[in-house]
């Protein structure tokens, strides 16, 4: 009874979230001061300010745009090197070990670097969050080339499929899953990447706003960007998975 | 392609991989045209080797393989293989009737013609009411009829099997190998059929050839079981041609290992 079980799953969510706010309101204003962790109330307080006065509206939109634009552009281009790296046989395995290195490498340390090549603009937040969503689409699609199986290529050559119609045909389909994974966990790192690059030279967005409240010691704000962050993050893995899982066309991909 | 062809004639086939090891040594083998060819030899034996080449998936380090006269390259329609691994040879993201189409797409330009061609041979194989379903909904067995139907579509020369059912459980592939008899009665598909079953061969070949043990395999025998068209393994005649293949095999081999020829 698959209804049974996502009524269930749904109440232990709402249980489990329930008891970390009683244990955060016990612990603010007892174990710690309420300067270090304010209570719920005055978060919520602090957001419903914040939020009539538009300042979390226009910081979350401005996150948004930059976590959607470089996400995006991760993408494509990840989708494209995977492809290309994955179809080279024999280049994987040199290159495989470069990505898994730079897979390895945090978004915040290239901070200072991006600074130093491209200014303090739009550009180098958006060229930070879209190079770690390139390289984890291009692992994750590489890996879905490399893992075609043989036999089918073999069938789609026995069946008349010329090489390019067996790329296309074949190895695109099968690749999707990969690809469509790859996506979903872009959106993790293209987060992190957000935060590391809103955490230093900005003046807008919902990493400024937590960083620049811990300059004013508005810990309420501090916590309610923490928590928009945190809603933001897995709110786009919901909508990413209920669209993917949603569409048809794209459901059939993930049959193995 | 030429329709006309008579016999697939492979001459003085080797195969010698790059290190040096032989895995076929002049292979000589005449299929006519109509015949169900069953190759049977024991695991490492060559077999697959043997239909990597037909297939065009490997070329031969000597000897030639052709229609008649006009030798065969690379992987085309005129060979089209059925593949062992039944999780992997049919395309999961098409429904049953996508896979059986696939392989028109490239000489049918009507829609509804490789529509129709694509149904007419999933009926010879039963699968006709289950044209909607994915790869994944299907039992094994019914896989490898989507596999089958999938090749019968092009109308290849040669229906090449390389052990279709040794993956399936006993029941299912006795009752395969009959559907499949069946099938070669009604169409007359040329078919070279790769096993190391000695009944599985006995039960469908018109001709069987059977193959030394590995490395540098090479042809025993070739011999038509001259068996009534309802093969029957309780028939004595039936027991002595098994008995011939068995003495035949392990003459070469421990008999521990030319027993009966369970799948894996």
């Amino acid at each position: 009874m698959p209804g049974h079980g996502i009524r269930r799953t749904a109440v232990v969510a709402t249980l489990s979230i329930l008891t970390g706010l009683a244990v955060w309101a016990v612990a603010s204003g007892t174990l710690v001061s309420e300067v270090q962790l304010p209570h719920p109330h005055a978060v919520w307080q602090e957001a419903v300010a914040k939020a009539e006065s538009g300042l979390l509206w226009e910081s979350i939109r401005i996150s948004l745009w930059r976590v959607g634009w470089g996400w995006a552009i991760g993408v494509v281009a990840g989708i494209a090197t995977g492809l290309l790296l994955g179809e080279l046989r024999g280049v994987d395995a040199v290159v495989g070990p470069i990505f898994e290195f730079l897979k390895g490498v945090a978004p915040i340390s290239l901070v200072p670097i991006m600074i130093l090549w491209f200014g303090i603009g739009e550009l180098p937040k958006l060229l930070i969050i879209a190079y770690i969503t390139w390289v984890v689409v291009t692992v994750s699609t590489m890996t879905g080339v490399r893992e075609v199986p043989k036999v089918r290529l073999r069938a789609a050559r026995c069946l008349g499929l010329s090489q390019l119609q067996v790329f296309y045909r074949i190895i695109l389909p099968s690749t999707a899953s990969y690809v469509l994974l790859g996506m979903r966990n872009g959106i993790g790192f293209a987060y992190i990447a957000l935060v590391s690059a809103e955490f230093i030279a900005v003046d807008k967005g919902i990493g400024f706003l937590i960083m620049d409240s811990r300059l004013n010691l508005q810990t309420p704000l501090m916590v309610v960007g923490i928590i928009s962050l945190g809603l933001l993050g897995s709110g786009s893995q919901l909508l990413y998975d209920a669209i993917t899982l949603q569409t048809p066309w794209l459901s059939r991909f993930r049959r193995q | 392609m030429d329709d006309d062809w008579k016999r697939l004639r492979v001459s003085g086939l080797c195969k010698q991989f790059a290190r040096g090891s032989v895995i076929l040594s002049n292979i000589d083998l005449t299929v006519d045209r109509g015949a169900f060819m069953c190759i049977l030899g024991p695991s490492g034996s060559g077999k697959s080797t043997l239909v990597d080449l037909i297939a065009g998936f490997e070329q031969p380090t000597g000897g030639t393989i052709a229609f008649d006269d006009s030798p065969v390259r690379g992987p085309g329609p005129d060979r089209v293989v059925i593949f062992q691994d039944i999780g992997n040879a049919l395309f999961p993201w098409l429904t049953v009737q996508e896979n059986a189409e696939f392989g028109l797409r490239n000489f049918v330009r009507n829609r509804r013609e490789r529509r129709t061609r694509a149904l007419e041979a999933l009926e010879l194989v039963g699968l006709d009411k289950d044209t909607h379903k994915f790869p994944s909904e299907l039992s094994g067995g019914m896989k490898q009829r989507v596999q089958i139907a999938r090749g019968l579509v092009m109308d290849p020369h040669v229906l090449i099997m390389d052990e279709p059912f040794a993956a399936l459980d006993a029941i299912t592939r006795r009752r395969m190998q009959y559907e499949l008899k069946d099938l070669w009665q009604r169409t007359h598909k040329t078919v070279i059929f790769v096993t190391h079953d000695i009944s599985e061969a006995l039960i469908l070949a018109t001709d069987v050839t059977v193959l030394s043990s590995g490395p540098g395999a090479r042809i025993l025998d070739t011999f038509r079981p001259g068996l009534p068209d309802e093969r029957d393994p309780a028939d004595p005649a039936f027991i002595a041609a098994y008995r011939r293949v068995e003495a035949l095999i392990g003459h070469v081999q421990d008999a521990g290992d030319a027993g009966r020829g369970e799948a894996r």
